[in-house]
């Protein structure tokens, strides 16, 4: 049905083997969106001392530890519970660098019974402003960044994770309403609801109306 | 509170596709789509250029902050009959790796580019274009090409092997260090040498044994009593410089312009210089 489930079948067929070689080759499908969903949530403050390759290599080495718990119980799809694993070594790998620091400033909300680093106004921000680096532009940058980050505080909560998810995590419709808990259905009305707020979010911001939505 | 809008999953399965699209480098537009769903058009005209600039937007893998290429986690391990063997250098147009074409047993340099610099359709069409041309180069100062492909959405330029270094670390060296008697090939790490050892080759295809340790010469020492050193170190930069413009005319007269001379894009190999890059600046 997606474009990530081809052979999954005679891909789990394999893994059930326990042969590392196959998980390999199932991760390496997977590594790009991981790396997407690491990058989007990694912590800027770590930026320069972790990268997400880092974090990907340690989720590696998480999952073929706990390869055997997934197939026990397969609670979820294979991408779905990388992405877990991923989160969690994230997690743990801000804690270990930020500390007590990161209890102050903590993001991390409950959802879907997990803790999990939730796709902020300011991330969101960052990622769409990262194309607009001009000198010209530098100098509005932080204007905008603030009136963006201003404008997302205002949306809900998950259509925000929505949003993010279908764009700077790449997934279907159908995954996003996995990892949410949330019926298709439902995940598909959040989706374009979040679009239509953020045409009028971006349309009143400066620098986006004219260059970026109009061709 | 979610409001119900009847058509919305259809809205998002055509969303949906439309993304897919554009991720695979393809150009829909959203007239197309209006048209070809007239009860949805209203919602595909205010939902779509939204979609395309989430997607025009967002950071892309490829995109280090500092300018230079990154592939991020999808380095390929394989393009079509080469086989990549290891990383030797990158800038901001693309990843350059050592790999072996196996049909035919030979060492090659293959050139990766960013996903994101090939995205679009007339650039990726002049890339193809500038490669044919600089394909038909044949000069003792140019890097010989040898083809293009693409594969997994990875577009590659094959290239001649140069057991050389840039211009610009030969540079880098002399700035903090001084004028030294000789460079040789290990400076700032690029180590010919260590090829040998790292790479399994195809055993039943012999490749052509390159010296192990290959150096350079460009006389850099300039004693200031020794009159005769002197004029050797001038005579290098020279002879580099008069290769370079040579090879250029040589392009010129063929038609093709490398739009992006620069030391990186010099090798020096042997006090001789390789102009790498042809068709590339543009792409």
């Amino acid at each position: 049905m997606t474009r990530h489930g081809e052979s999954c079948d005679e891909m789990q067929d394999a893994l059930a083997l326990n042969n590392e070689d196959a998980f390999a080759d199932a991760f390496s499908q997977h590594r790009d969106r991981l790396w997407r969903m690491v990058h989007f949530r990694l912590d800027r403050r770590l930026l320069g001392r972790v990268d997400a390759d880092d974090i990907l290599q340690e989720t590696y080495l998480n999952a073929v530890q706990r390869l055997r718990h997934y197939f026990d119980a397969q609670p979820t799809s294979l991408f779905v519970w990388l992405r877990s694993i991923a989160l969690q070594t994230m997690i743990d790998v801000h804690r270990r660098h930020l500390g007590a620091q990161k209890r102050n400033a903590e993001r991390e909300i409950s959802l879907h019974a997990k803790q999990y680093p939730q796709a902020t106004s300011a991330s969101i921000a960052a990622q769409l402003l990262g194309q607009l680096t001009s000198p010209s532009k530098a100098a509005m940058r932080a204007e905008i960044a603030g009136q963006l980050e201003h404008a997302f505080d205002e949306m809900d909560e998950i259509d925000k994770e929505v949003l993010a998810l279908r764009h700077f995590e790449e997934m279907s419709n159908g995954e996003v309403a996995e990892v949410l808990g949330i019926t298709q259905k439902a995940a598909s009305i959040r989706y374009i609801r979040a679009l239509k707020r953020l045409k009028k979010i971006l349309a009143a911001t400066p620098g986006f109306a004219t260059e970026e939505l109009d061709d | 509170m979610i409001e119900q809008t009847p058509d919305c999953d259809q809205v998002d399965a055509l969303a949906a596709e439309f993304v897919e699209r554009y991720r695979r480098g393809e150009s829909p537009t959203i007239e197309q789509y209006a048209a070809a769903h007239p009860t949805l058009a209203d919602e595909i005209r205010e939902v779509f250029p939204v979609v395309a600039a989430m997607e025009k937007l967002k950071v892309r893998k490829g995109q280090a902050s500092d300018g230079r290429t990154n592939l991020g986690a999808s380095r390929p391990q394989r393009l079509g009959d080469f086989r990549i063997v290891r990383e030797i250098g990158r800038g901001g147009m693309g990843i350059v790796y050592e790999a072996v074409q196996e049909s035919l047993g030979r060492r090659v340099a293959v050139k990766v580019l960013p996903r994101q610099a090939t995205l679009e359709e007339k650039n990726l069409r002049r890339f193809q274009r500038e490669a044919q041309m600089a394909a038909r180069l044949h000069h003792t100062n140019i890097v010989p090409v040898f083809g293009v492909g693409q594969q997994d959405g990875f577009h590659y330029y094959v290239m001649q092997v140069i057991p050389g270094v840039g211009l610009d670390r030969v540079l880098e060296r002399l700035i903090q260090t001084g004028p030294v008697e000789r460079l040789d090939a290990s400076v700032g790490g690029f180590r010919v040498s260590t090829a040998r050892a790292s790479m399994p080759v195809a055993e039943t295809q012999p490749i052509d044994e390159s010296p192990p340790e290959v150096s350079f010469h460009i006389e850099t020492k300039v004693p200031p009593k020794s009159h005769g050193a002197q004029t050797a170190y001038w005579h290098s930069v020279a002879r580099v410089g008069l290769q370079a413009a040579e090879a250029l005319d040589y392009a010129h007269g063929h038609g093709t312009i490398h739009r992006d001379i620069k030391p990186a894009n010099l090798i020096i190999d042997e006090g001789n210089v390789w102009i790498a890059d042809f068709g590339l600046a543009r792409a």
